[in-house]
């Protein structure tokens, strides 16, 4: 394992000196840092362009500018940004929180939903429901992302904000929005046609009275999970995951989740009484995140019986989702104030910048407005990577699900809850590892544009700034540090791969 | 585990949660701000806080001076100058030689507590008066940075990145009272527009923290005394070490790690600024004059793009924009509810001017020195420049009323305009575009094809059409039109990179003898290397005029003389494109001066 | 999940059908009829590519290829016409969508703020993008085919260097490689001296070149598959038994293991254009990809998304063009790889099962009767 590790490393480290070299060249010859003084005709021109040479040792070969760049750059020093003389770190101190916040952001949300919805396609292959799907990915697959975002700004975040301002509510798209929750739900659910038709009408009218309530009775004015929600949306989780993962048949693996679900309940008061007296931030959070999944796998392990492992699982799934459930919840108390504080305005969703000026506020406020921020970008984000997840998903399960054993499976007479879940997802999630890298990249490469619309100081508005300034200093900068991210996660997406799949030789 | 007895923990835990929830749940507290919050957005970002350099200029610098420094003088909406004596007052005490006296009221004070006095009335003069400059001119432009700041120069060379018309003219040293209470200047020769100068003596640096920082005298009142004794007595290493404190100290982007560069003198200070995105300030403590801070905290937003202005504004991100006006943004802008919109002329006028000493088509030298060859090469160009076009698709949209410009110096509608037009025969003779007469002044002149490299905001969509425009047109006479469309176009002025730039020229002040410093050689905004010793004489005739009655006639020479050497040309008056959200302010009145919407900051109210 | 359960399909019921369905399709047919057979049953594909030859017909119609004039009437898309009607569009909905009568007008998709026409720049600003679109597809393609088939044939060293570049390749995001290749081509001109003529060159032939540059940079994932691809390919019997009847490597690499491989190519290379067009318009949006005196879809709503608000003629429909290109090639490339897969199969409607479930029993009972 360890030489396995090792090996990669040094590949990787190999790949990105190699890269330095490729990129260093072709930027040096792609930025003109003498531009602005080439075209000069001022009596001094050859002063100043002999000044700005020896500045930059522009009269010396490539090699030489390089080997200045990479001794600095292994030394930890990145450069200066000659035009504007800031060090690259100061730069880039601010860019890089900006930045990953937002790319993590969509990557978790657009590999979830991509996942889902692939898998839910793929089961229900050549249905309506899987034309849609494909039909919807591919629009969002060639959407341009800086054309969605100009219609983001206007429809989401001001439409938004304008019903907020006013709700005044629209009972046609109430209506349709139901609707195509409805047949979603059916096409999802399928069964023959009578079963599709309650389907149909109980998703309607769920999704319906759901909506209604939470349109007419104010909660959006004071949104909060509270204790009950809780309870429901726990107990519910904790079912969900025991069918999916165990089989209500599964009484331990049931009941550890449920318990779960109850410690989270339990500690629901607790918590807000934490979060009160101690002032948060995020090294607490996930301390007691990390917490809370160990309370999961505790209570699946105490649980125990035969399959240990399926019970720990459940339990620390439900430990996340019910932390996550406590933390929106948290987060949600403080929006009434915030929705009312005298820098929003009653306006909650910001078109541009990644934060409020002087919001002021604790940790709650600050990642209520965080979240306000980052809404609009991380959309445009997740709606074009969520495409291709769900595409990739769609094409690996439906490859699993042709293949013999599976046919096997089915014939032993397993339910087909145990087919898809144990033998078939499993498969067909590996391959996701692989792609989930280059999807990085992609994404990486889409907030170049997302920032540089929505106003955002990133990283990757920094690189085209640079780039149109001349500046190769913090170009390669930004260049290294995708390419050390971009090489992290595919070594560690072979490593999962080779943990996940036993034919794979971690030795190779 | 029985089914029974998992059934009864789990109600067991559900009753003990609900029984919880009857006892309360902590108070929420949210530690938002409550003060009271104002935002406006502008189109550049801040860059600088001292706005008298030449890499500092901007106007946008010079709105956070304004309301971090307070001044003996600002204009009212009528464009009437008025004083300001919470802060001081100021008195002619003889006309020939021409003494003005400065006298600091008690109530002026920076922000950290230190009085302001005449210590920094002879900073100012001392660095805005290039009387102490003893860097030769064709040295400069090897002290430059590439990012056009000014390089550390060595000791004893001193160079002060500013010049200021009409303050170069004293150039004794003043009479200081004991108290530092009153300064009194001497003009070397009588000054038209004196009074509307004090302006500058306001918005100068804080002299103690200069002091502080350039010569590391920690005490205020002996960081003043140093100062002052280095203006006194010429100590050129110590005045060396003060222009390179003034010229570089206060260029900053985001919050300097100094505090001692955000003192100011005027109603509030800077509490924070992001780089590129926002500076906020707050209500200064120390302030006792007269224009008060109307708002806890008030801040300005920077954004290029003019549509997210308007989108932050019907989002109520912002409540007061300045965006770049297009015809598409000022109907977006109109469209919106609770909103007032301004859309008056500003006292910006866009024009094209030529460069003369570049070696391009325009200069005389590429011909060998053949000056009437050069000047052919400079009408035809100016000639097919489709100046009733560029006004009616770009301008005409934004401001009904809007005309073309025909006088260099008179704001149209000014009582001199009139006269200006009728007698410098811009308007006849570059009224239209004339293709054919381009064509045969060229072919005159001999010159086949000439290259003309047109330098223009890359970023301002307005100048991008402008551009198209001319290029268009210019091309049917045979030039050849460079795009020279660059970001950094500020910067890139007088560099000699171009033969023509498309930009506008913001007046900060009613001044007559404003616009000087674009004709005289040396002038701290000829960026066209333009030369002509009878308007230089005409110029000095005007300003040292304390008569308005004769500065019409001499005017109206100087425009000729101009529109006869094919200087350049005016385009027209920019539209101004103000608006505020009447829901959450009043009292938003933007004049034609910088510092435009700003000026009355003290009357607005917070609703 | 127990919904799956119910209605999951059964295999065993199916089986039988499915597979005469099948058999029957395929009766008599080549490998490659089989595909195109496949290809044009799929609706999508179809209807992608009916549009996708519509749009890019109408646009090269309108504005000419080449030397030939098209039909429009402003052929220079950067000309600037008066102002009609404040240059809303012309064009009108007939009068059964409610409009007044179908009319084209002289801007039909309206003016911009100087006057330059619409329908020619948006025309233009396709035609661009289709260019950008096939010139990437062929240097990709011929790049990417070569290299992968000579590492995946040959193996060795070879192979070893072709896997670290491609290594190298995506370990960055496409648009910033493309930032600094789009900035490369913009500068070599004037970095290095060239005469006038050349610079002048690249400026009005910047999308050919940015094609050709682009497709340089995206070619390592359509190598990866082919080498993938002859790797597998090579050890098969048929490769074995031509090289034993003395085929040079050539002819086993073009026409004995390419044929087999053409599958994966062409539905690859699709998927990359498709890329392609939102990669071209994302560039001219940066300001690093086509710009003045070329017209380019993301290059006009960079320009005009400040009128989205006011005139939103002028975002909308390059807009709808790169969504419209997009999508169909999108969809041809989802057919492509439907029509080449062998793995997966149509399920048949009941109708379809019924019939040949007779059709079966049909063929027993005659052999009974035989």
């Amino acid at each position: 394992m360890l030489r396995f590790l090792a090996r990669r490393f040094a590949l990787a480290l190999g790949t990105l000196f190699v890269l330095s070299v490729l990129v260093h060249l072709m930027v040096d010859t792609a930025l003109d840092p003498l531009e602005d003084l080439r075209l000069s005709t001022s009596p001094n021109k050859a002063t100043l362009i002999a000044n700005r040479v020896a500045m930059l040792k522009l009269d010396q070969p490539w090699i030489v500018r390089y080997w200045d760049w990479f001794t600095q750059f292994i030394q930890g020093n990145p450069g200066i940004a000659w035009k504007s003389q800031q060090k690259v770190t100061d730069l880039m101190s601010g860019a890089i929180q900006t930045s990953v916040s937002l790319i993590l952001m969509a990557t978790v949300i657009a590999l979830i939903l991509g996942v889902l919805v692939g898998i839910v396609s793929a089961l229900r292959q050549y249905t309506a429901l899987d034309y849609s799907i494909t039909f919807v990915s591919f629009v969002l697959y060639s959407l341009p992302i800086f054309w969605v975002a100009v219609l983001l700004k206007q429809f989401l975040a001001i439409g938004l904000n304008d019903y907020l301002a006013d709700p005044e509510v629209n009972w046609v798209l109430v209506g349709v929005l139901s609707a195509i929750s409805g047949l979603f739900w059916a096409g999802a659910l399928g069964g023959d046609r009578n079963r599709k038709l309650l389907i149909l009408g109980l998703a309607t009218l769920v999704s319906f009275g759901t909506l209604a309530l939470i349109l007419t009775s104010g909660w959006l004015d004071k949104p909060s999970i509270g204790i009950v929600g809780i309870i429901v949306l726990g107990a519910a989780s904790a079912v969900t995951v025991t069918l999916v993962f165990a089989g209500l048949a599964n009484k331990r693996a049931l009941y550890s989740a449920l318990a779960t679900a109850g410690l989270g309940v339990v500690l629901y008061y607790p918590l807000l009484y934490l979060f009160a007296f101690i002032p948060m931030n995020w090294g607490w959070i996930l301390g007691l995140f990390v917490v809370a999944i160990g309370c999961g796998l505790g209570i699946g392990w105490l649980f125990g019986g035969s399959d240990r492992g399926v019970s720990m699982r459940g339990g620390a799934i439900v430990a996340i989702f019910v932390s996550v459930l406590i933390f929106v919840d948290r987060v949600m108390q403080v929006y009434p104030a915030y929705y009312n504080s005298n820098t929003i305005h009653q306006r909650p969703i910001a078109t541009i910048g990644v934060e409020t000026p002087n919001l002021g506020g604790d940790f709650w406020v600050q990642q209520l407005d965080r979240f306000t921020h980052v809404l609009l970008p991380t959309i445009a984000l997740v709606l074009i990577s969520f495409a291709s997840y769900t595409r990739y998903q769609r094409g690996s399960m439906l490859e699993v699900l042709s293949q013999d054993y599976i046919r096997t499976a089915r014939a032993k007479g397993l339910p087909e809850r145990v087919v898809i879940v144990r033998h078939a997802l499993r498969n067909a999630l590996m391959p996701l590892a692989a792609i989930i890298p280059v999807d990085l990249v992609t994404l990486i490469g889409g907030a170049v544009i997302t920032e540089t619309i929505f106003g955002w100081s990133g990283m990757g508005k920094l690189f085209i700034d640079s780039l149109k300034n001349a500046e190769i200093s913090p170009v390669m900068a930004y260049v290294m540090l995708t390419g050390t991210v971009a090489m992290l996660a595919a070594l560690a997406a072979d490593f999962l791969y080779a943990l996940l799949d036993p034919r794979i030789k971690v030795a190779a | 585990m029985g089914k029974k007895r998992i059934i009864s923990v789990v109600a067991a835990l559900t009753a003990g949660a609900l029984g919880m929830s009857a006892c309360a749940a902590p108070e929420v507290q949210s530690n938002l701000n409550e003060e009271t919050t104002l935002v406006a957005m502008y189109n550049e970002y801040m860059y600088s806080m001292n706005s008298l350099t030449s890499y500092g200029n901007n106007m946008t610098n010079v709105n956070l001076v304004y309301l971090t420094r307070d001044n003996f003088v600002y204009y009212d909406e009528d464009l009437n100058l008025q004083a300001n004596p919470s802060y001081g007052t100021y008195e002619k005490v003889s006309d020939n030689p021409l003494k003005v006296k400065l006298t600091y009221a008690d109530t002026a004070k920076w922000s950290d507590g230190t009085p302001v006095d005449a210590a920094d009335a002879v900073l100012a003069w001392g660095s805005q008066s290039g009387v102490f400059n003893n860097v030769p001119s064709e040295q400069l432009a090897d002290m430059y940075n590439d990012d056009y700041t000014m390089k550390e120069t060595a000791d004893g060379q001193v160079y002060f990145d500013t010049q200021i018309y009409g303050i170069d003219w004293i150039t004794e040293f003043p009479e200081v009272s004991a108290d530092l209470k009153s300064v009194t200047f001497t003009y070397s020769k009588p000054f038209a527009d004196w009074e509307a100068y004090m302006l500058y003596f306001g918005m100068g640096l804080p002299a103690h923290i200069v002091g502080k920082r350039a010569l590391g005298v920690e005490d205020a009142t002996a960081a003043k005394a140093a100062v002052i004794a280095a203006f006194q007595n010429k100590d050129n290493s110590a005045l060396s070490k003060i222009a390179n404190s003034y010229n570089s100290d206060w260029n900053f982007t985001s919050t300097p790690s100094d505090p001692d560069l955000l003192v100011g003198s005027g109603a509030f200070v800077i509490t924070e600024i992001k780089a590129k995105e926002y500076a906020t300030m707050k209500p200064n403590e120390k302030y006792e004059g007269d224009h008060k801070a109307p708002v806890d905290v008030f801040t300005l937003r920077y954004n290029e793009d003019p549509m997210a202005h308007v989108q932050a504004l019907e989002n109520k991100e912002v409540q007061i924009i300045y965006p770049m006006p297009t015809a598409d943004v000022l109907s977006a802008v109109q469209k919106l509810s609770d909103v007032e919109v301004f859309t008056d002329p500003e006292g910006t006028f866009e024009h094209v001017d030529l460069t003369f000493d570049n070696g391009g088509p325009f200069d005389p030298a590429t011909y060998g020195g053949d000056a009437a060859k050069a000047l052919k090469v400079r009408q035809a160009f100016l000639k097919t420049i489709p100046r009733q076009t560029i006004v009616d698709s770009i301008i005409e949209p934004l401001n009904p009323d809007a005309t073309v410009r025909n006088s260099y110096n008179i704001v149209p509608g000014a009582p001199m305009y009139d006269s200006a037009v009728a007698s410098n025969g811009m308007a006849e003779q570059y009224g239209e575009v004339d293709i054919e007469a381009a064509k045969s002044l060229l072919a005159e002149a001999g010159v086949k094809t000439a290259t003309v490299r047109v330098l223009y905001s890359a970023t301002n969509p307005r100048r991008q059409q402008e551009f198209k425009l001319i290029k268009e047109s210019a091309e049917k006479a045979g030039f050849e039109i460079i795009d020279g469309g660059d970001e950094g176009w500020g910067g890139a002025l007088g560099g000699g990179t171009y033969d023509a730039s498309i930009y506008g020229w913001a007046s900060t002040t009613t001044g007559i003898t404003e616009t000087a410093s674009y004709y005289v050689e040396g002038g701290m905004n000829n960026y066209s290397g333009y030369k002509n010793s009878t308007i230089e004489q005409l110029e000095d005739q005007i300003g040292t005029s304390l008569d308005p009655a004769e500065w019409e006639s001499l005017n109206n020479q100087i425009e000729k003389l101009l529109v006869d050497d094919a200087y350049g040309l005016t385009l027209y008056q920019f539209p101004g494109l103000t608006a505020y959200d009447t829901s959450a302010v009043s009292g938003v009145n933007p004049i034609a001066l910088s510092p435009t919407f700003l000026w009355n900051f003290w009357q607005w109210e917070i609703l | 999940m127990t919904a799956a359960q119910n209605s999951s399909p059964r295999p065993d019921d199916l089986s039988r059908g499915d597979n005469a369905i099948e058999a029957k399709e395929v009766e008599g047919l080549s490998q490659g009829q089989i595909v195109l057979r496949r290809f044009l049953r799929h609706k999508g594909a179809m209807s992608g590519l009916a549009v996708l030859l519509f749009v890019a017909g109408f646009a090269c119609s309108a504005m000419g290829i080449g030397p030939i004039p098209g039909w429009w009437r402003f052929q220079d898309p950067n000309a600037t016409h008066p102002m009609q009607n404040n240059g809303q569009p012309t064009l009108t909905l007939p009068e059964w969508l409610g409009g007044p009568g179908f009319t084209w007008g002289d801007h039909p998709f309206g003016q911009d703020n100087i006057g330059c026409d619409n329908f020619a720049q948006v025309m233009a600003g396709v035609k661009t993008s289709l260019l950008v679109m096939v010139v990437l597809g062929c240097t990709a393609l011929i790049v990417g085919v070569t290299i992968g088939a000579l590492a995946g044939y040959f193996r060795g060293w070879l192979d070893l260097c072709l896997m670290r570049v491609t290594d190298l390749f995506i370990v960055l995001p496409v648009i910033v490689v493309g930032s600094v290749l789009g900035k490369l081509l913009s500068q070599m001109g004037t970095k290095f001296d060239w005469p006038q003529d050349v610079v002048t060159a690249i400026k009005y032939n910047m999308p050919l070149i940015l094609g050709i540059a682009l497709g340089l940079i995206l070619w390592p994932p359509m190598a990866r598959l082919v080498r993938g691809e002859f790797l597998t390919l090579r050890e098969r019997e048929f490769v074995d038994s031509a090289r034993v009847a003395g085929a040079s490597h050539l002819r086993i690499i073009a026409k004995h293991i390419l044929p087999n491989a053409v599958g994966v190519i062409i539905v690859n290379i699709t998927l990359l254009m498709s890329e392609a067009v939102v990669l071209e318009t994302a560039l001219s949006f940066l300001g690093f990809g086509i710009s003045y005196p070329n017209v380019s879809l993301g290059n006009l709503i960079s320009t005009n998304q400040g009128a989205f608000a006011t005139r939103p003629w002028l975002f909308w429909w390059p807009g709808l063009f790169i969504i419209l290109i997009a999508l169909c090639v999108n969809f041809i490339g989802d057919g492509l790889r439907d029509a080449f897969d062998p793995r997966t199969k149509r399920i048949p409607s009941v109708r379809e099962m019924k019939k040949a479930k007779k059709a079966e029993i049909a063929a027993i009972s005659q052999g009974e009767v035989a």
